[in-house]
Parts: C-alpha cells; sequence; structure tokens
C-alpha cells in the first residue's frame, strides 16, 4: 500500500497541493482527474518521491519513502513522465531496455531480454523494435517509453518464484494517452486494467479524458486548485454536479445502450472559452 | 588495457546474444576491427618516421628489451628511435587520444549533448589556467627542492584541479531548467577560453625564457615531449579514473532519458553525474598537463563510434577508447612523416580533421530543431 498524509506543497506563496491524503491499494486502477493547473503532476511528483513536499510525507507499504533505497524501490515501482528529451540515436529495443537498468549488472540476460520483447508486444510495437527511436512519431514514441516502464516492472519470473516476493509493484503514468489514437488509448487503459486485475499491481494514471476514467478506473481523485473534490468509484465521482464545479462545463451522463458504461457528454460551457468565436 | 578487456568482453556478450539485431551485429564488426586497429596502429608508429625499421628490427628491439633474445645486432641509435622515442611516444598517444575519448563520449553523456567537445567548452581551458599557473606561480611560490622532485607531478595535478573546477562551473552556468542548453553552453566556452588566453597572455607577460618555452607549447598541442619519465605520470593520473569510467556506462544511458527518467531508474543523479565529471574532466587535465591541448579528439572519436553502433555507452566508452587512441597515434604519425624531418604540431592536425565534424554536427542540430 502506498499512502500519503496530508501533503502540502506550496510556490510563490501560493498552494499547489493542499493537505491532500491518498490511498495507493495493489490491485487498483487509480485515475486522477482536474482541469490544467489542478496539481495533478505535482501530486505524482510527491507520491515518486522526485519532488519534496513542504508538509506531510509519503509511505510505500509504511516505510517512508525518503528512507528507501532509490535502486531497491526502482525494482518495483516504475514512472512514466510526460515526456521524456531523449534525443540519442537509441533503436527501440534500446530505450526499452533501458527499462531494465535496475536489474542489471552490467550486461543484460536473456531474461531481460525476453521483458524488453514481452513488453513490446503488449504496446503492439514490435515490428519497431530495429527502428530508429528519433525517427517515431510522436504517439509510437510515447508507447516506446510505456513498453519500457512495463519491462521496468517485469521481475524475475525464476528468481521471484524462489524467494516467494510477493511485494506488489506500482506503476505511475502522467498523461500516458496524451499523443495517442482512438484504438491505441483503449489498448493502453485496457492493459492497465488487466495488469491491475491480474498481476495485482497498484497503479496510477494522470489522464484528461473524463469517458476513458469512466469504462477504466477503480478510483476516481478530482482535483481542482490543488485541494480534492471528490474521490471514490468512477460513477459516483464523475457526476454532473462534480464536472460542473470543476470544469465550468454542463454536461449530463448517458448510458451506453451497448455494454451500459456511463458517458459523459458535454452540452455547452457555462461560460464560453472564446468569447469572440465566429458563428 | 581495461579499455581492450572491456571490448573484448563486449564481444563475447554479443556472441551470447547470437546478433540478434543489425546493431548488434554491427557493434561486433566494429569492436573487432578496433581492437585489431591498436596494435597495427602502434606498429606502423614504431616502424615509420625519419628512420624506416622493418617489422621484424622493431619487434625484435622491443624483445629483447623486454628480456627475449638479445640486443646485439642492432645499432644503439635504432635501439633509441624505437624503444625510447617512438614506443614512450606511442604509449602516450595512446593514453592521451584514448583518454580523450573517453572522456569526450562520457561529457557528452552527461551533458546530454554530443557537442559537448572539452576544448570548445573550455574545460581543456581550465586545465592549460591550471597548468600555467603551477608552471610560473608554482616557481616562485614553492620550494625549489619541492619542484626538483615533483615537477612532473605538481603541473598535472594543478591542471586537473583546473579543469574540474572549470567543468562544474561550465555545466552550472549552461544549465537551464534542468537541461543544458547548447547556447549558453556554447557561450560560456568562448568566454572562459579568451579568460584562458588571457591568463596565458599575463603569465607570458611575467615569465622567463625559459618558462616561456614550456608554456608556448600549451597552445598547441604536441606528443614531441613524450619521454619514459612522463610515462608514469600519465599512467598514474589517466589510467585510474579511464578504469572507473565504464562501470557507470548504464547510468550514463538512463541519464540520457533526462534526470528525472534516470532517477525513477534507481539512479543516484547527482552523485553519478559529479562524479563523471569530477573523472571526466580530471582526464582531460591530465592530457592538458602531458602535451598540451589537443583538440577535437574528444569529438570526433565518439561521434564517428556514435553513428557507427549507436550511443549505448556500454560499447560508446570503450570503443571510442580504442578509436581514439589509434585515432591519435594515426595523426601524430602523419604529423612528424608529412614535413619530416620537421615536426607538425599536432593540435593542428587534429583541428584540420575536427572543426568541420564540429561544424557539420552544429548544423545538423540547427536542421534537427528546425524541422521539429
Amino acid at each position: 500500500m502506498i499512502r500519503a498524509d496530508n501533503i502540502e506543497v506550496i510556490r510563490g506563496g501560493k498552494a499547489i497541493l493542499a493537505r491532500q491524503s491518498l490511498c495507493l491499494k495493489p490491485g487498483e486502477l487509480n485515475v486522477v482527474l482536474g482541469p490544467n493547473g489542478a496539481g495533478k503532476s505535482t501530486l505524482l511528483k510527491v507520491l515518486t518521491g522526485e519532488l519534496l513536499p513542504e508538509q506531510g510525507e509519503v509511505f510505500y507499504e509504511d516505510v517512508s519513502l525518503s528512507r528507501l533505497d532509490a535502486p531497491e524501490i526502482a525494482r518495483r515501482r516504475a514512472v512514466l513522465s510526460q515526456s521524456s528529451s531523449l534525443s540519442f540515436d537509441f533503436s527501440v529495443s534500446e530505450v526499452v531496455m533501458l527499462g531494465r537498468i535496475p536489474h542489471l549488472s552490467g550486461w543484460e540476460s536473456p531474461e531481460d531480454r525476453r521483458a524488453c520483447a514481452e513488453a513490446l508486444e503488449a504496446v503492439e510495437m514490435s515490428a519497431f523494435k530495429d527502428r530508429n527511436y528519433p525517427s517515431l512519431s510522436g504517439g509510437e514514441k510515447q508507447r516506446v517509453h510505456f513498453a519500457r516502464v512495463l519491462a521496468q516492472l517485469e521481475r524475475e519470473r525464476a528468481s521471484s518464484e524462489a524467494s516467494g516476493n510477493t511485494a506488489a509493484a506500482w506503476l505511475f503514468l502522467d498523461e500516458p494517452t496524451s499523443a495517442l489514437d482512438l484504438r491505441h488509448q483503449h489498448a493502453v487503459l485496457g492493459l492497465l486494467k488487466a495488469l491491475a486485475r491480474d498481476r495485482g499491481m497498484g497503479i496510477l494514471a494522470i489522464l484528461h479524458d473524463l469517458n476513458l476514467a469512466l469504462r477504466y478506473a477503480d478510483q476516481v481523485l478530482l482535483l481542482s486548485h490543488g485541494a480534492q473534490v471528490a474521490a471514490g468509484p468512477p460513477a459516483e465521482t464523475l457526476t454532473t454536479h462534480h464536472v460542473a464545479a470543476v470544469y465550468g462545463v454542463r454536461a449530463e451522463i448517458v448510458c451506453s445502450a451497448y455494454n451500459n458504461c456511463p458517458l459523459i457528454n458535454v452540452l455547452q460551457h457555462e461560460e464560453p472559452l472564446i468569447n469572440n468565436a465566429p458563428i | 588495457m581495461e579499455a581492450v578487456l572491456q571490448s573484448l568482453w563486449s564481444i563475447f556478450c554479443l556472441k551470447r546474444e547470437r546478433f540478434s539485431n543489425p546493431r548488434s551485429r554491427r557493434r561486433a564488426i566494429v569492436l573487432t576491427a578496433l581492437v585489431i586497429l591498436l596494435p597495427l596502429s602502434v606498429l606502423s608508429f614504431l616502424m615509420l618516421g625519419p628512420m624506416e625499421l622493418g617489422v621484424g628490427r622493431v619487434l625484435g628491439i622491443i624483445g629483447a628489451k623486454l628480456g627475449w633474445g638479445s640486443l646485439a645486432g642492432y645499432a644503439h641509435g635504432e635501439v633509441v628511435v624505437v624503444w625510447d622515442i617512438r614506443l614512450s611516444r606511442a604509449l602516450l598517444a595512446i593514453l592521451v587520444g584514448g583518454g580523450l575519448a573517453m572522456a569526450g563520449a562520457t561529457m557528452q553523456g552527461v551533458f546530454r549533448n554530443p557537442l559537448a567537445d572539452p576544448g570548445i567548452i573550455g574545460v581543456s581551458g581550465g586545465g592549460a589556467i591550471g597548468a600555467i599557473l603551477m608552471i610560473v606561480l608554482g616557481g616562485r611560490v614553492l620550494p625549489d627542492s619541492f619542484l626538483d622532485s615533483f615537477a612532473l607531478y605538481a603541473v598535472p595535478l594543478a591542471a586537473m584541479t583546473g579543469a574540474v573546477l572549470m567543468t562544474f562551473l561550465i555545466y552550472r552556468l549552461s544549465l537551464s531548467r534542468g537541461q543544458v542548453d547548447l547556447v549558453s553552453m556554447l557561450l560560456v566556452g568562448i568566454a572562459i577560453n579568451a579568460l584562458g588566453g588571457a591568463v596565458i597572455g599575463l603569465m607570458t607577460f611575467i615569465s622567463t625564457d625559459d618558462e616561456l618555452r614550456t608554456m608556448t607549447f600549451w597552445g598547441l598541442g604536441s606528443l614531441g615531449r613524450a619521454n619514459w619519465n612522463l610515462i608514469l605520470p600519465g599512467l598514474l593520473f589517466i589510467l585510474p579514473p579511464l578504469l572507473l569510467l565504464p562501470r557507470y556506462a548504464n547510468a550514463l544511458n538512463a541519464l540520457l532519458l533526462g534526470e528525472a527518467d534516470a532517477r525513477h531508474l534507481g539512479i543516484n543523479v547527482r552523485r553519478v553525474k559529479t562524479l563523471l565529471i569530477a573523472l571526466s574532466a580530471s582526464i582531460v587535465g591530465a592530457t592538458v598537463a602531458l602535451c598540451g591541448t589537443i583538440g577535437f579528439i574528444a569529438l570526433v572519436a565518439p561521434h564517428m563510434i556514435r553513428s557507427a553502433i549507436g550511443p549505448d555507452h556500454r560499447f560508446l566508452i570503450p570503443a571510442s577508447g580504442l578509436w581514439g587512441a589509434s585515432l591519435l597515434l594515426l595523426a601524430d604519425l602523419g604529423a612528424r612523416t608529412v614535413v619530416a624531418p620537421a615536426e607538425l604540431p599536432i593540435g593542428i592536425l587534429t583541428a584540420l580533421l575536427g572543426s568541420p565534424v564540429f561544424l557539420f554536427l552544429l548544423l545538423q542540430r540547427k536542421r534537427l530543431s528546425m524541422a521539429g
């Protein structure tokens, strides 16, 4: 379990995150939602130890994050950042292999190569494995990095079976679908859901698409101006009332006739974002 | 040489991989070629020059010196040329060329910029400032008895200190929002090289004739000072950091993703970065102390290797070391044969070779950033 207690982050006299507490359980897909500047990425940075909060503390299985050893954490927790600035000529499979660094002592083993091949397969990038990474499109790059964090969390089967090591793996993703087409958005979320359900992985993803959250999330956290507006199962959290309060748009919730999944349909902006739009 | 062992080991590892992709096949070919090229370069370095000697004579003299066979049958002049002049110079070229190339590859990884050449960004300038301050001021401040016994070590130490301090300064100044900014990096380099020029000028002003002669050699860079006395400090100051560098190859690979991502991969970014800057800068400083500023080897060798086998530092660092050593050996062979019996300063030759590569890289970057 990952727990955050009363996190407060202040920048320039303004609270970016105010007294936020949070609990992540293994086997759950948590989705953080909120408008731009709500503090979603800041929360993720605090949870992964990239940012030290002014107040509050983060605990991984009841141990304070600040007291944990970085290489040890990296073997069971991966983070997919919003953008990676990689301009060197790595091949796609080499980028994915970078995810195995926490497990390597020098050179890669067949196990590591298997983990990378499986991760590439999972994001449908196997055909690209020998391509030059910088020559890929934005969405393809995003899928390669997704494969990289998947490879990072792949444990050596032999060693985890032998030691009976069942410590949960954790995955944090900052807008993993921002550059993806419709099909791959659903493929990524479906994969995350499966990792949580079948492998007991604890996952936290920042998303912008409320309908993706309604369809795939186990828990939703709705942030606005650095404070929690609502948290809980998606259907109970993403109500018309909350959507109006957080995003300033009027919406209805309809039910898909096909699979009963609730869908948010935006009716109109309460305050139009562009005032002088033609027509 | 660790670099050689390291690359043999990488070839072995590649074999286990059964050349699963085109890049690993290329790596195996390139590394094998480099491992073969280095002894061939040394051999031609020993054979060619104003006095040309056959393979058999060269090997015979070296064998006799190492205790196999006798020196009878070889002219005293031949022995001196092969053993005292050319072999010590070849070893110095290997140390300096290999060291510069490996330090360059490392710096380019830490700065995340293939244009980070220690000469251009001012690291070598820092080393030269340190060395010259020690030569001119050290002689006035430190007791003669100290200098008599430690001069050979004091200058490299001063140069290493200068280079390391300067590199941290450059890194700090060219950092903007956690990224090394190319323009600031190059501008800082210009400023530091100008400062270096001013310090050197100032020291020329107050130095004696003797000191002046030692100093002029820093500007051009030359292996002409090589003798066996220089090899010991060379080994002492260049080899240890060189042996440490390959251990951080995986950390350097992770750093290419950016510092935040490297941290998420379990790398202690601050410690690794500090260590790598200190190690690579002290290598550059030591080479400056031994043979002045030899430009562009640290840029050209890693660049050529990178475009041949990719940026993976586990292969890039040892391969750059091998290629840098061979490159400097061959360049120096050219420098002392082209206008024989006179000798071209090697710095001129490497600059002729390197500046077009630098310009090409710069233009390529410009095109890329315009396209993106």
